[in-house]
């Protein structure tokens, strides 16, 4: 599978990130794009189909990136599946944490489109 | 900690990361430069706008073990967040674009922008948390100040026109 049809998973509660991240994708050529508003929903999505690579926030309601991190790591499918805490929360500490919980990789906010496509080449040695 | 030291660590501290972040987030996510100008400490000066985004903080200062409480509000004049919500995703100057869009634009912002002073804090022994945002909308709202807070107003001003920053902070 080429990387440009990857299907991942976008999950953050503001439609205005989703957007954000979707179109950034979109024009690094990852078209297979679902959204989620939040963990719960996020989980659900990645329960009916499985995804090459999970872009979550984690504030927010219903279920944190965090927990959804947590649980995604409790399924066999999603043991080596990339995880990106996409956030504002950059102190150290919440670094060490999300990473801890099974997170992959980290993108603080606000971040500039070139961070993002660094990031998805290193997720898939582009 | 004394009334002097904790203010000196609002005026020296608290705010100079929270405008950093705000500038950050501006430039960063809607590709708008953004300058602050002189911070109004408990300015009589309530400004309206027609939209605004609050974060609530709690934390403490690991050094002294005072906690803190309070929020950031940014508080736009009409129109100016639809015009950054069209900046931020890229929109045609005239797109269409609806209210809900636009609520959920400020609230990321504001969230942004407290967040983003998270970090900076934590390397000087703040901890704190933020809320998820709320948003108002109204014509020439103007917002209620938490009582026995401390706050400070902050101008700022990109391409888009002038908004307001306010920061109020209560210590426990």
């Amino acid at each position: 599978m080429s990387d440009t049809n990857k299907k991942i998973l976008v999950v953050d509660d503001s439609s205005t990130m989703r957007r954000i991240v979707r179109s950034s994708l979109n024009r690094l050529g990852y078209m297979d794009i679902t959204e989620a508003g939040n963990g719960l929903e996020g989980l659900t999505k990645a329960t009916e189909q499985k995804f090459d690579c999970v872009l979550t926030d984690w504030n927010m309601p219903e279920m944190d990136g965090l927990e959804l991190t947590v649980k995604l790591r409790e399924k066999p499918e999603y043991k080596d599946v990339p995880i990106v805490m996409v956030t504002t929360e950059g102190g150290k500490q919440d670094v060490l944490e999300a990473l801890t919980k099974g997170t992959t990789s980290y993108i603080v906010k606000p971040f500039t489109p070139e961070v993002l496509k660094q990031k998805m080449d290193e997720l898939f040695n582009r | 900690m004394t009334t002097d030291m904790r203010l000196e660590i609002f005026r020296n501290k608290l705010l100079p990361a929270f405008i950093e972040s705000t500038r950050q987030a501006f430039e960063t996510m809607v590709f708008l430069p953004t300058t602050a100008g002189e911070p109004q400490f408990e300015s009589e000066l309530r400004p309206q706008g027609d939209i605004s985004g609050t974060i609530g903080v709690t934390g403490n200062i690991a050094l002294t073990g005072d906690n803190l409480r309070g929020n950031l509000s940014l508080i736009f004049p009409d129109g100016m967040a639809v015009n950054l919500f069209r900046s931020m995703t890229m929109m045609e100057p005239n797109d269409p674009v609806n209210d809900q869009e636009v609520v959920d634009a400020v609230g990321e912002l504001a969230n942004m922008c407290a967040g983003g002073a998270k970090a900076a804090m934590q390397a000087i022994g703040l901890n704190f948390m933020i809320s998820l945002p709320s948003v108002v909308s109204g014509h020439a709202h103007s917002l209620a100040r938490m009582a026995g807070c401390t706050t400070c107003l902050v101008p700022l001003r990109n391409a888009q026109g002038e908004f307001h920053m306010e920061v109020s902070m209560q210590w426990k």
